[in-house]
């Protein structure tokens, strides 16, 4: 059951490096909200054997990891989590696409091989994306910048009530378990005998804490109107951040950019 | 089963991300003028627990196996559908954003998979109006376990319609929807079965409870009818512009080759995997794709190109990696 | 007369009488220990002070307006309270927005919201602490924290629920000190009977939803009958020394 303290420390961990005081940090949440999805957008849209085109984009990562301070191998052990399942997916397209897309004399390198090649990159280009914003980014200021993108109030404060008493429930979650196992002598998980008291349990437990924090809430003048912070502005250097960002991943779209870098190598151009 | 960025086409992304921010701006409305202040901390301190809960493994008996929950159900009876929706969409934000699992723009497909097929369409239409303040034990049971099966069986439906609509996966239709559905089916019976424990445990120890925390927001039939036609239009308006404006993925990949080789059967390469294909009887409707390209029929492009394309991606990898370095380089040397 | 209680009595929604016809009248700037054993009715009467509960018969009123539905704004305006878990109490994703929580609900313009908030971490003194999601918080800061949200309203009595449960001794100490440094009227329910000698100089001994003391601490926790009446035991401080006097059990 150690999974829960996993995902407890993992969280302290993202909030650990998204309070270093680097470059990257340094950016407007806003502006890194809106460059991380513009990457994401820009990623997707490659057709799917666009393996050559995509490759600049890479570089993305790279700097901002770099820049941030952040280390390599941590964030790739952090993106494997959603692997499984867009390995299983891509895999069907080794299979299926057979169709030749290039001869190196005797081999011949699939359709499938370059679709399933390019599934990859995009996985870990969008999902680094996304990690890379929150472990440089405090939520705080993330949802300020939410704000600022007009999401509703309401939203954004419920989003962050999850996330506060997500610990809080992790922690509860992961004691009870200990409890439970210490007297169970069972490896497999919960017996199907004890599911709906074991979990309902914590349930009411958690009934009486949301009541609290109610309570807790209205004692300090709560009238169920979501709250919000001030929002604080994009300055001249945010600006250019967002601007120089989005130029490349556009200029990456448009051109196929190590296409000519190979034509001027091999002096495809004569 | 989250639906990773990788796999979606940015319009299918697009259409559900603008759905379900429909929905969540329609729960939300319908959330505040409940009026009632003590839905948002409920929900907040609700979608954590169903985080958590969704850690715990449930030894399946008999099995030697063990499932989670998933919790749209449970959260549409806890708190009514409106709240449940946002909550359950919370929930995936958090994951995708902070655990990597799930896509981020894949964050509309996500939600409405598994937020929207639960908490509007299941709860209202199955668990509300077949379970009530009398109900047994085993109706509990037994709706429940329905109800859970057809939200995850509609939520891999929509897996697999949006994966393919997006044209990413080669994977035919018939066996994904065989592969997702029975996967689905597993993963839906110990969903209804733990959430009917934990809602029986419920209403026993707190019989007040068991009544809806809100009234049901009134969703007329039609109304539902009427928003699923105009998704059904929208996604397949979307498709099919799509498949319009871009050659399938068979001609895309001929684009590619010189188009001179007759590929079958030609590379050792080919003939393994053909030959481990036969022994893997598990996927009956296994087609090999065996189009012959008819000569002339598709754009031969010289050969050079895609020989210098290959060069220049191996020389960008080269510049990414020596970026890398030269800027932890730089770091260390300004460190000291 | 800061708080005047008049005949109070309450009943939970499933039945259970949890007050039975409280008075009590409590001057500005005292303390007053609330001590009595679980169940006593401790909590449920402080949930009363901030209009949480409201009162089946009987009234409660601070510095002259009623608890009643119309007034609450007003009422938890002047009525801070602290609660026993602090993780109830910090909603927040960090310590500064939280402190910022209910001066945001009064209203106050930002620039006067952040300096209100500075000036209450500076109280408890905590301003090191601004940043900090609650969870990297120890269990004594988490609780100073949760005072500094409630003084950052401003209010003129402070309510706290088992404000020493869970601090390690020193902790305990420090906000003790802290207590006996801020100038409100403040009504403490506790366990913990040397924090009672401690901060308070009048006691309130609650039983079964009734007060059966109400007088000064050491009187109070100088008669033997009353304390076991009040299932509670003499403060450690004021039992014999520990080699000498007999051992209880």
């Amino acid at each position: 059951m150690s999974k829960l303290i996993e995902s407890g420390l993992e969280l302290r961990e993202l909030e650990r490096l998204a309070n270093k005081k680097t470059l990257i940090h340094q950016v407007n949440a806003t502006a890194k909200l809106v460059v991380t999805l513009i990457l994401i957008g820009i990623t997707v849209s490659f057709s799917k054997y666009a393996l050559i085109e995509i490759i600049p984009l890479l570089i993305y990562p790279v700097i901002i990891m770099n820049l941030a301070d952040l280390s390599t191998k941590h964030f790739f052990k952090k993106i494997l989590v959603g692997l499984p399942f867009v390995l299983l997916i891509a895999f069907f397209n080794l299979w299926y696409d057979q169709t030749a897309w290039l001869i190196f004399g005797k081999v011949s390198i699939t359709g499938g091989m370059v679709s399933f090649l390019v599934i990859l990159l995009k996985f870990i280009l969008t999902v680094s994306a996304g990690l890379l914003l929150i472990a440089t980014t405090p939520l705080t200021e993330l949802t300020t910048a939410l704000l600022r993108l007009k999401i509703p109030p309401f939203l954004i404060t419920q989003l962050s009530l999850t996330y506060r008493y997500l610990s809080v429930l992790l922690e509860e979650t992961a004691t009870l378990l200990q409890a439970y196992s210490l007297r169970s002598f069972k490896k497999t998980g919960v017996q199907y005998q004890v599911w709906g008291s074991l979990v309902g349990q914590l349930l009411l437990r958690t009934l009486a804490r949301a009541e609290r924090v109610h309570q807790a809430m209205l004692c300090r003048g709560f009238q169920g109107i979501a709250f919000t912070r001030n929002k604080s502005q994009l300055q001249l250097c945010d600006w250019y951040y967002l601007c120089a960002w989005v130029c490349f991943f556009v200029l990456v779209r448009l051109l196929n950019l190590p296409e000519i870098l190979g034509m001027i190598f091999t002096g495809g151009f004569r | 089963m989250h639906m990773a960025d990788a796999l979606i086409s940015p319009a299918i992304g697009g259409v559900f991300a603008a759905t379900t921010i429909g929905l969540a701006a329609y729960a939300a409305k319908k959330v505040q003028t409940q009026l009632d202040e003590k839905q948002l901390p409920l929900m907040g301190v609700l979608g954590a627990f169903v985080f958590a809960a969704q850690m715990i493994n449930f030894a399946i008996p008999g099995t030697g196996s063990s499932g989670h929950l998933g919790g749209g159900l449970l959260l549409s009876i806890l708190l009514g559908p409106a709240a449940g929706f946002l909550t359950m969409a919370a929930i995936l934000i958090i994951q995708a954003f902070f655990f990597a699992d799930g896509g981020i723009l894949a964050l509309g497909c996500n939600i409405f998979n598994l937020g929207f097929f639960p908490c509007f369409i299941v709860y209202p239409l199955i668990f509300r109006h077949w379970v009530n303040q009398n109900s047994s034990k085993t109706r509990i049971f037994l709706i429940s376990l329905i109800a859970a099966i057809l939200g995850l069986q509609l939520g891999s439906l929509g897996v697999v319609i949006q994966t393919k609509l997006s044209g990413i996966s080669e994977l035919p239709v018939g066996t994904f929807l065989i592969l997702m559905q029975s996967i689905h089916l597993a993963i839906g019976v110990v969903e209804g079965l733990v959430t009917a424990s934990i809602v029986s445990f419920l209403w026993q120890a707190r019989p007040e409870l068991n009544q809806p925390v809100m009234p049901l927001v009134n969703l007329s039939t039609k109304k539902l009818w009427l928003s699923f036609l105009v998704l059904a239009l929208l996604v397949g308006g979307v498709f099919s512009w799509f498949a319009s404006s871009q050659p399938d993925g068979l001609e895309w990949s001929m684009f590619r080759t010189s188009g001179q080789e007759e590929f079958t059967g030609k590379s050792t390469w080919h003939q393994k995997l053909g030959e481990f294909q036969e022994k893997f009887a598990a996927l009956p409707d296994y087609n090999l794709k065996n189009v012959q390209p008819v000569e002339g029929k598709y754009p031969s492009v010289d050969g050079g190109t895609s020989f210098a394309g290959v060069v220049g991606a191996g020389l960008t990898l080269l510049l990414a990696g020596l970026l890398g370095i030269v800027l932890k380089f730089f770091k260390k040397r300004t460190a000291y | 007369m800061s708080l005047v209680i008049n005949n109070l009595s309450y009943q939970y929604p499933n039945g259970k009488q949890a007050l039975r016809g409280i008075s009590l009248a409590v001057e500005t700037h005292e303390t007053i220990g609330i001590v009595g054993a679980n169940g006593a009715g401790k909590s449920t009467l402080l949930l009363h002070l901030v209009g949480i509960l409201l009162a089946s018969s009987g009234e409660v009123s601070i510095n002259g307006v009623p608890i009643i539905k119309k007034n609450l704004r007003e009422i938890r305006r002047q009525v801070g309270m602290v609660f026993q878990n602090p993780d109830d109490q910090l909603f927040m994703s960090n310590v500064a927005a939280d402190v910022a929580f209910g001066p945001q609900n009064l209203g106050i313009t930002p620039a006067a919201v952040t300096e209100i908030v500075a000036e209450a971490l500076k109280e408890v003194a905590a301003e090191h602490l601004a940043e900090r999601p609650p969870y990297q918080l120890s269990g004594g800061e988490k609780r100073l924290v949760s005072i500094a949200t409630v003084l950052a309203l401003k209010p003129e009595i402070l309510v706290f629920d088992e404000p020493s449960a869970a601090l390690d001794p020193l902790a305990r100490r420090r906000l003790i000190q802290l207590l006996a440094k801020l100038p409100q009227t403040k009504l403490i329910a506790t366990h913990d009977l040397d924090l009672v000698v401690d901060l308070c100089e009048r006691t309130i001994i609650l039983s079964e939803g009734q007060i059966i003391a109400d007088g000064l601490t050491l009187e109070i926790f100088n008669d033997p009958e009353l304390l076991k009446l009040g299932q509670l035991e003499k403060p450690l401080r004021m039992q014999g020394c520990p080699i000498c006097s007999p051992k209880i059990c």
